[in-house]
């Protein structure tokens, strides 16, 4: 579904990917872990299109296609969905509209019919049931005011009733305690399909007890310098990334 | 108008009468200039509240309709009158003029480290000229262009009015690189030329070249009750890099009348740091134009007035944003007693070319009284789009829940509105950077309350 | 209530993203002669069939105008080359025999142009729960409802015919709060006022329907110089909206009206303005001078004003909708948004005049600004000696869109009453990356994303809008901000 080759990404002057290789097929649900600065939110911007992050040389595939050719929500419309690490606060925007616009714009893309109001409300409050989530956040405005959990759940919330085919959760652990992070990693491990592959970048291993992956990448410097199962995750947490960052 | 035409006319007569002995009056650039400057003068007239810039400042209340220039004459004033406001512990060098005239009998310059000019302008003229030339010329052409295209001279009127009589005052160079160990402390005093009330127009040029680093600190003030006029005018030039402190009390006598510019241009990563304190005079008006002229500048202007029984207190600040990256944070807070009327008028201009600026302007007053007055006009013109901008302004008494708080607490009434304007000031005062200026605005503020009826 | 992306994609279709009121009516008028002189004064009084007080206002008012007390206002941020007032009409009027007593007497021709605006005057198709005068060049062409409102007292008509069946009232409130000598555009007005509305509310009595004027500047080179008065008598309740188009010309019309406001003891006004004048094309050439006088007086106790305007439309926009806030315990509201595109320009906000005691205020403005558009907010808060306890809270947002536009905020607070509590809060910035990205990475366009936060944006003043109107806005924020990005 997706195939990363020689990806390199100039941020600010700074070189940041450095060749990375990756390939992802549909159903499975891959880790990148990393040190901070190992380059793993710019993999997620250069993947989403953010201004700033252009790949200088290599290229994506996504279902074939060249993806580091498409805008933003040429993206999205096709299927890619990036959990923002740090959500982004859009004051005056009731949630339920900002959700309803994104799924109609992505509908209509797929070509398929726009939801009604009411069937995108009925839609929508079965999957709020699901990540345990107060029916009034669809009436705040999106993001603002949201508890760093609140605004994680609604990141997986949209991914929900997006029902993206490739899904890139950058750091959506982070800021979590342990009951947010269950919740959220339940709703994560809800949309787990055959036809859907995950990218699920993080620190920490802590999230991968609940998310299992089905391969674990190390990310150093700007290259993927190691991949093995799951259980390279565990061997991380007890060693650490010292190792890698001497490597390069 | 014809009254003020009336008086225009009295200081183009005077100019006509001391022209040829104003200092450098042989340099031929200056002589231009100063003609220049009165012909400007004399077709704009004194300003007045029709002018938006003056908007709140009524001149006719307090100058004198026959004035009287001051000219090189001892006075009487000794050193004795002046310890009160020297700085602790006592700077380095201290200039003291008395109707904008140097006096080096009251005067400690200490020694001069290589790389500082410090000198009279009367001596600047004889030795520097050049470096003169270079900053006056400057403001030559000064006008308000506005935002609908027109263009007015009337807002820099008293500005020709300095340039064309200014006769004293200090000139300060900084060389590349000369960074200075303790503040320059210049002291103007204004007072009596034989029995009249005197009017001043002391000028003031600070150059601080690429990487230097200074602290100004200018004391104006006048002499027991006297009536006075003082028109200062003050430029400063902040090189690449350099960086500036610049203070300003203005403590004139209390009949008097502060009329103080200051024009500071900032070039490329500079840094200055303004701040004013007013509690004297009965009519002042500080106005600072500060320009951002080169990219990554920081910049900070704060003031403090306090008016009390019928002073009037006028704080005009503009600053242009000109280049990217520029950061300016400016802070005003008024402490308005008795009969006074404070007020506050503050622009912030970005240019277009001055992408990614970074603007706040908030200016809080404090109405003490129930005949007090705040004006408040905080502006912003923005004409780029990648910007952060911010302005604030509020107008109110003293907290009432808070003041019924502290005296449950058994807090005496008085002791308790103390702490409360105490807080309200303080939090400007306690942030300055430069030790001994903290301590002389510390004490000034303290007395000032502790006068409060 | 959003802007949703079928909505904005459907009047993308229906308008092609232009200004779709641009049409031009082609029916046969009456045109006072080219020029401004007192015989055109009287012409105008005489067609009107004024009685002689009115005619003594007008001419007092156009003496005054032509003296050099009247002064062209110089002090805005706007810019534009000096109009010649002798180079206009200054009554135009569609022919008919004899003015229409019902609506099956207005010409068709007149209905259909309403029609094509989305404003129907038959009274089969009205919009439930509004009446509606249309004001057509100088004239008031239909006034629908009148009888309904009639049976509860509530006079609504055009303000020349209240000349002549309620001369008392007219005579007692026309200027009093907007009077003859209050500036150049408000004297020029008093001259030459064509028609308006005029709404009287009774004692004690809620208009049981939103009372809406729709105006229209049709003939070319013509000036429009409506008048209204709105007059709510003790305890009563009134909600006024206002909507103007005019077609594309590539010349510049002014517009210069005066509203007047005046709220007894616990009434209250609620006024709406949706302005969508012609705004010029993208190069800036031609759109509608419009410069206006709004003024409401709160003049009894616990009375209440609240002015709402979007401000879409218009070439140059010179307003500052305001309330003098006479009555103790009365409140003043202004919310606004505006938008000034390509070449537009707009200088407008509000003054709260706090005159008596416990009065409030509070002003929200949302200024956009893209393209070469230029925005200034200009507003007065004053507290008088007397006005103990005034309370105002202001703010003022400025969001721009390009880097060509400019966006201005000049507040002057002056506060003479210790007790007084004023506080201004101006934000200016542009649309942030990231919540651009964050649109577009959930699928939304460029543009539908920038409408999307443009509408957040300005959620707080569409939420004071009667509903139709806050739908009407919205649509029209949409094809306003059209070719802004990219």
């Amino acid at each position: 579904m997706l195939e990363i080759r020689d990806l390199h990404t100039v941020v600010d002057g700074k070189p940041i990917l450095r060749g990375v290789d990756l390939e992802i097929v549909a159903g499975e649900v891959h880790a990148v872990m990393g040190p901070n600065g190992s380059g793993k939110s710019t993999l997620a911007y250069v993947l989403s299109g953010r201004e700033g992050y252009h790949a200088d040389s290599g290229e994506v595939l996504y279902d074939g296609q060249m993806l580091l050719e498409l805008t933003p929500e040429e993206r999205a419309r096709a299927g890619l969905f990036l959990a923002f690490q740090y959500p982004v606060e859009i004051p005056g925007v009731p949630n339920a509209t900002f959700l309803r616009t994104a799924v109609n714009a992505v509908r209509l893309a797929r070509g398929e019919e726009e939801l009604s109001a009411m069937a995108f409300l009925k839609e929508a409050r079965a999957k709020l049931k699901q990540l345990q989530m107060d029916e009034s956040f669809l009436n705040r405005q999106v993001n603002v005011g949201f508890s760093g959990g609140e605004k994680k759940r609604n990141e997986i919330l949209q991914m929900a009733m997006l029902e993206p085919r490739l899904a890139v959760l950058d750091e959506t652990d982070s800021g979590l305690d342990i009951d947010a992070l269950k919740i959220v990693a339940d709703g994560i491990n809800r949309l787990r399909s055959a036809g859907r592959a995950m990218l699920v970048i993080t620190h920490y291993q802590r999230l991968l007890d609940y998310i299992v992956p089905d391969k674990v990448h190390v990310l150093a410097e700007g290259r993927i310098v190691r991949s093995g199962g799951k259980e390279l995750a565990v061997e991380l947490e007890k060693k650490g990334y010292a190792e890698f960052s001497s490597a390069a | 108008m014809g009254a003020s035409k009336h008086t225009s006319d009295v200081y183009v007569d005077r100019f006509d009468e001391i022209r040829d002995r104003l200092p450098g009056a042989g340099l031929p650039w200056l002589k231009n200039l100063r003609s220049g400057a009165i012909e400007r003068f004399a077709d704009c007239g004194l300003p007045n509240s029709r002018v938006e810039e003056w908007k709140y400042t009524n001149l006719s209340r307090i100058l004198d309709p026959q004035p009287v220039l001051a000219g090189p004459s001892i006075n009487g004033v000794h050193r004795a009158s002046l310890k009160q406001y020297y700085l602790d512990p006592t700077p380095c060098h201290r200039m003291v003029f008395v109707n904008s005239y140097y006096r080096p009998d009251l005067s400690d310059t200490g020694v001069l480290p290589a790389g500082l000019t410090l000198c009279s302008l009367e001596t600047a003229l004889a030795d520097r000229p050049e470096l003169l030339e270079a900053h006056w010329g400057i403001l030559h052409d000064l006008s308000e262009d506005r935002l609908s295209g027109k263009n007015d001279l009337k807002p820099h009127a008293m500005i020709a009015l300095n340039t064309a009589f200014a006769a004293g005052g200090a000139v300060i160079h900084l060389d590349h690189n000369v960074s200075l160990d303790g503040p320059i402390h210049l002291i103007y005093l204004t007072t009596l030329e034989g029995e009249r009330p005197a009017m001043s127009h002391p000028r003031t040029l600070v150059v601080a070249e690429a990487g230097a680093h200074a602290t100004i600190f200018e004391t104006f003030i006048g002499n027991g009750g006297d009536a006075h006029c003082c028109n200062a005018l003050t430029q400063v030039a902040v090189g690449p890099g350099a960086r500036v402190c610049h203070y300003k009390h203005q403590g004139e006598a209390p009949n008097g009348a502060h009329i103080g510019s200051s024009h500071i241009c900032l070039a490329k990563n500079s840094t200055y740091n303004g701040f004013v304190l007013s509690d004297g005079a009965l009519v002042s008006r500080n106005e600072i134009r500060v320009r951002l002229e080169g990219e990554n500048v920081d910049c900070s202007l704060d003031g403090i007035y306090l008016a009390r029984g019928n002073q009037h207190m006028d704080n005009w600040t503009r600053i242009d944003h000109m280049a990217p990256l520029g950061k300016s944070r400016e802070v005003y807070k008024g402490v308005i007693d008795g009969a006074a009327h404070g007020s506050f008028q503050g622009k912030i201009r970005v240019w277009p070319e001055a992408i990614q600026s970074d603007a706040r302007q908030l200016n809080k007053n404090l109405l003490l009284s129930d005949r007090a007055e705040a004006s408040s006009k905080p502006e912003l013109e923005i004409l780029t789009d990648d910007v952060q901008c911010a302005h604030g302004s509020t107008v109110g008494d003293l907290d009432g829940e808070t003041l019924f708080y502290l005296r449950s607490r058994g807090v005496g009434e008085t002791a308790a509105r103390n702490l409360l304007i105490d807080a309200f000031v303080g939090e400007v005062i306690d942030n300055l950077a430069d030790v001994p200026v903290r301590k002389y605005f510390r004490n000034l503020f303290n007395h000032w309350l502790s006068e409060a009826t | 209530m959003s802007v949703s992306v079928e909505t904005v994609k459907s009047v993308e279709a229906a308008t092609g993203g232009e200004y779709k009121y641009g049409f031009y009516t082609d029916i046969e008028s009456e045109l006072a002669p080219k020029g401004l002189n007192e015989d055109i004064v009287r012409f105008i009084s005489a067609k009107k069939g004024e009685p002689e007080w009115l005619l003594d206002w007008r001419l007092k008012a156009f003496r005054l105008w032509l003296s050099s007390a009247a002064e062209e206002p110089a002090w805005a941020n706007v810019r534009y080359s000096p109009i010649d007032f002798q180079d206009a009409y200054y009554y135009a009027a569609p022919k008919q025999a004899e003015a229409p007593k019902s609506l099956e007497e207005v010409d068709p021709a007149l209905l259909e142009t309403y029609e094509k605006l989305g404003i129907p005057l038959k009274e089969q198709e009205i919009l439930a729960g509004v009446a509606i005068d249309a004001v057509f060049d100088s004239v008031s062409v239909a006034t629908t409802f009148k009888g309904k409102l009639a049976e509860l007292g509530i006079i609504f008509c055009p303000i020349s015919e209240a000349v002549k069946t309620h001369p008392e009232l007219v005579k007692k409130y026309l200027g009093s709060v907007v009077p003859v000598a209050d500036n150049f555009y408000a004297t020029l007005n008093s001259a030459v006022f064509s028609d308006g509305s005029f709404v009287y509310v009774p004692k004690g009595v809620r208009c049981p329907m939103e009372l809406s004027t729709y105006f229209r500047i049709n003939t070319a080179e013509t000036g429009q110089f409506e008048r209204t008065l709105i007059v709510a008598d003790v305890g009563s309740h009134v909600s006024y909206l206002e909507g103007c188009t005019a077609p594309m010309r590539s010349e510049h019309q002014l517009h210069a009206a005066v509203v007047e406001l005046v709220a007894l003891d616990d009434a209250e006004i609620k006024y709406s303005t949706v302005q969508n004048w012609y705004p010029g094309d993208k190069e800036g050439r031609g759109g509608i001078y419009n410069f206006v006088t709004k003024r409401g007086a709160c003049r009894g106790r616990n009375s209440k004003i609240s002015w709402t305007q979007v401000e879409t439309g218009s070439a140059i926009t010179w307003k500052y909708p305001s309330v003098i806030l006479q009555g103790d315990h009365s409140t003043g509201e202004f919310y606004s948004v505006a938008i000034t595109n390509n070449y537009q320009q707009a200088d407008t906000g509000t003054k709260m005049i706090h005159i008596g005691r416990n009065t409030s205020s509070t002003i929200i403005s949302k200024g956009i600004s893209a393209g070469h558009g230029q925005q200034t907010y200009r507003g007065l808060v004053r507290i008088l000696g007397k006005a103990d306890n005034a309370r105002n809270y202001t703010q003022c947002d400025s969001l721009l869109i390009g880097e060509k536009c400019g966006g201005h905020t000049v507040p002057y607070i002056e506060v003479k009453n210790q007790t007084a509590k004023v506080e201004h809060e101006a934000t200016t910035s542009k649309i942030s990356d990231d919540q651009l990205f964050y649109c577009r990475q959930r699928g939304l366009s460029d543009e539908d994303a920038v409408a999307l936060i443009v509408n957040g944006f300005c959620r707080e003043v569409f939420q004071k809008l009667p509903m139709e109107f806050a739908v009407e806005a919205q649509k029209l924020l949409g094809i306003s901000l059209e070719g802004a990005i990219g």
